[in-house]
């Protein structure tokens, strides 16, 4: 199945509302002008998935919140930030005042919070427009290279589809950099692409 | 993954685990109060359940905690409540009467056929406080490292100057020697002329005050290989400086009160070298005025008097190795001293209004004493 650039545009602009969304009560929540967009959206076979340009290297450990989902559409959907964007944006999100890169238990709390309010907010857009409910586990927080995040879906076949969202959260003067990965299982993404055209036809 | 089911048996299970736990309604009245939230509020069960959270918690009622219960109950989205955000989810209080510190989730759950939620909370306390004084250890051991940098740094550099002055004041010994030897000789050649006599040993004790001047400052140059950089208290180090410079018509201003300065060995004299110059440029009773600011990147000490300043020709000249030394230090050491921990000296005063020499500090190179710096920073 080939995905043309009227879809991808599509699942960008659904991802778009999504972080949208959730930039919204970050900005509630913390008082920060905080701005995230979606600059860029790829579509890749899982086995492609290392070989994409990520603008970070592979063997970079990364600081990862997943959330696993179920239903007619299921995956597993990761936030993943290098160490330093992590720290840097949780450092700015919370106002603290604690120099370095390093991600302690209550930083890696903070991220959890930030990366499960942009997950829940980006998969439910995708939910309004499947117009069918996913059902999720908890969020889990977990630093390891790409592989090993994405050894994670044990069930992922070499064909299945990755969404790879590039996100840019801008904070006041600082931007920081994450990547939004979608993974979907086989058949995920015909369903997906399908129900975003039914939308907007 | 499909929601969670429990049944009315199960609920008794909630008891049992160590954290609080709320079984909600879609319209949050709560339909379950765990043991634990019965410890730790002394709300018992009979008196909450029924009632709808918000009423119970208005802090609760804002969106970033109950504006995304909708997630959990129409997404069917578990919400995660991290401590930073929301420390108190439940306020209670421990034994000490701090307040617990809290993290939380939400998930969905079937309930008796309808979509219900089950709002967890932890007491991280114990692991909050743990890494709060992890990062304070952190902090100091961060900050004691950079300090030792930062000394080894300076005692290089000092060791570095310390072989040039003294290589310099070896130069200078050698040619009073040199003069006092060629004085000697004259006298030798003429030993009947006592007045020529009389004013060549006159010279010759000239040169030997010199020497021993030089020997004295070679000690001193000693110190600074001897003994890393330090915080100097400034208003002690005036007190000291004005007793070794013999100047006492001093005001310090408000400003400089708690500051202290890292710098390498003989502030002091540096201090007192600074009273000298600042009196001999201004007017013989004038005031000598000390103070500090602030400029974000830096901090400026300034001495300052007033009278006829020092001319534009000689504003660089003043600074020249052998240029006026009445007390050990003249302005060319002291400005060597001081660049050992990245200070620098310039003399920034109007000429026929009066002398202002400023010590450029930089950040890391000043601080005020914990009792004053609430105040000055």
């Amino acid at each position: 199945m080939d995905v043309d650039k009227e879809s991808l545009d599509a699942i960008t602009e659904t991802i778009n509302i999504g972080v949208g969304k959730s930039a919204s009560l970050l900005n509630q929540m913390t008082g920060s002008h905080i701005r995230l967009r979606v600059p860029k959206l790829s579509v890749v076979r899982f086995k492609e998935l290392e070989g994409t340009n990520w603008n970070f290297s592979g063997d970079e450990v990364m600081s990862t919140v997943m959330l696993e989902f179920q239903g007619n559409f299921s995956g597993v959907t990761a936030i993943l930030f290098p160490p330093e964007s992590a720290a840097s944006l949780v450092m700015l999100l919370s106002g603290e005042n604690e120099p370095g890169p390093e991600m302690d238990a209550i930083r890696m709390e903070t991220l959890k919070e930030v990366g499960n309010i942009i997950i829940n907010s980006v998969m439910g857009s995708i939910s309004n427009i499947l117009s069918q409910h996913l059902s999720f586990s908890i969020p889990v927080y977990y630093e390891g290279k790409l592989s090993e995040v994405t050894a994670a879906r044990r069930n992922m076949e070499d064909d299945d589809w990755v969404i790879v969202a590039h996100t840019h959260f801008q904070i006041e003067s600082s931007n920081i950099e994450g990547k939004i990965l979608i993974l979907l299982e086989v058949g995920s993404l015909e369903h997906l692409i399908g129900s975003i055209e039914g939308v907007q036809n | 993954m499909k929601d969670t089911a429990i049944t009315t048996a199960c609920l008794p299970l909630l008891n049992q685990i160590p954290f609080g736990v709320i079984l909600l309604q879609k319209d949050l009245s709560i339909r379950f109060w765990n043991r634990i939230l019965e410890e730790w509020t002394g709300i018992k069960k009979e008196e909450i359940e029924g009632k709808n959270l918000i009423e119970q918690y208005p802090s609760l009622n804002n969106p970033s905690v109950i504006g995304r219960f909708p997630e959990v109950f129409d997404g069917r989205t578990p919400v995660f409540f991290s401590s930073q955000f929301h420390p108190n989810l439940i306020p209670s209080a421990l034994p000490d009467g701090t307040l617990r510190v809290q993290k939380g989730s939400v998930i969905p759950v079937c309930f008796n056929n309808e979509i219900h939620a089950i709002f967890s909370i932890e007491d991280v306390t114990d692991l909050v406080r743990q890494v709060t004084a992890y990062r304070k250890m952190r902090d100091i051991a961060r900050q004691e490292l950079e300090e030792r940098k930062k000394a080894e740094d300076a005692l290089r550099i000092a060791n570095t100057k310390l072989s040039l002055f003294s290589d310099i004041t070896l130069l200078d010994i050698k040619n009073q020697i040199a003069i006092s030897q060629g004085l000697v000789s004259l006298i030798e050649n003429d030993l009947n002329n006592k007045e020529g006599i009389h004013s060549t040993v006159s010279d010759i004790i000239k040169q030997l005050v010199n020497m021993e001047k030089s020997i004295d400052l070679m000690r001193e140059y000693e110190k600074l290989g001897l003994n890393p950089p330090q915080w100097y208290p400034v208003d002690k180090e005036i007190l000291h400086a004005s007793l070794l410079a013999q100047s006492y018509n001093i005001e310090t201003d408000p400003t400089i009160e708690g500051l202290e300065i890292f710098s390498a060995p003989l502030f002091e004299h540096i201090l007192a070298n600074l009273l000298e110059n600042a009196q001999e440029h201004g007017k013989s009773k004038s005031k000598i005025k000390i103070s500090f600011r602030n400029n974000e990147e830096s901090g400026i000490l300034s001495v300052e008097s007033s009278g006829m300043g020092v001319s534009r020709d000689r504003k660089k000249a003043i600074f020249m190795k052998g240029y006026g030394k009445k007390t050990k230090l003249g302005l060319y050491v002291s400005r060597e001293i001081l660049s050992m921990t990245g200070i620098l000296i310039d003399e920034t005063g109007e000429e026929g209004k009066g002398a202002r020499f400023e010590l450029t500090i930089p950040k890391e190179g000043f601080r005020f004493s914990s009792t004053t710096r609430s105040r000055s920073t």
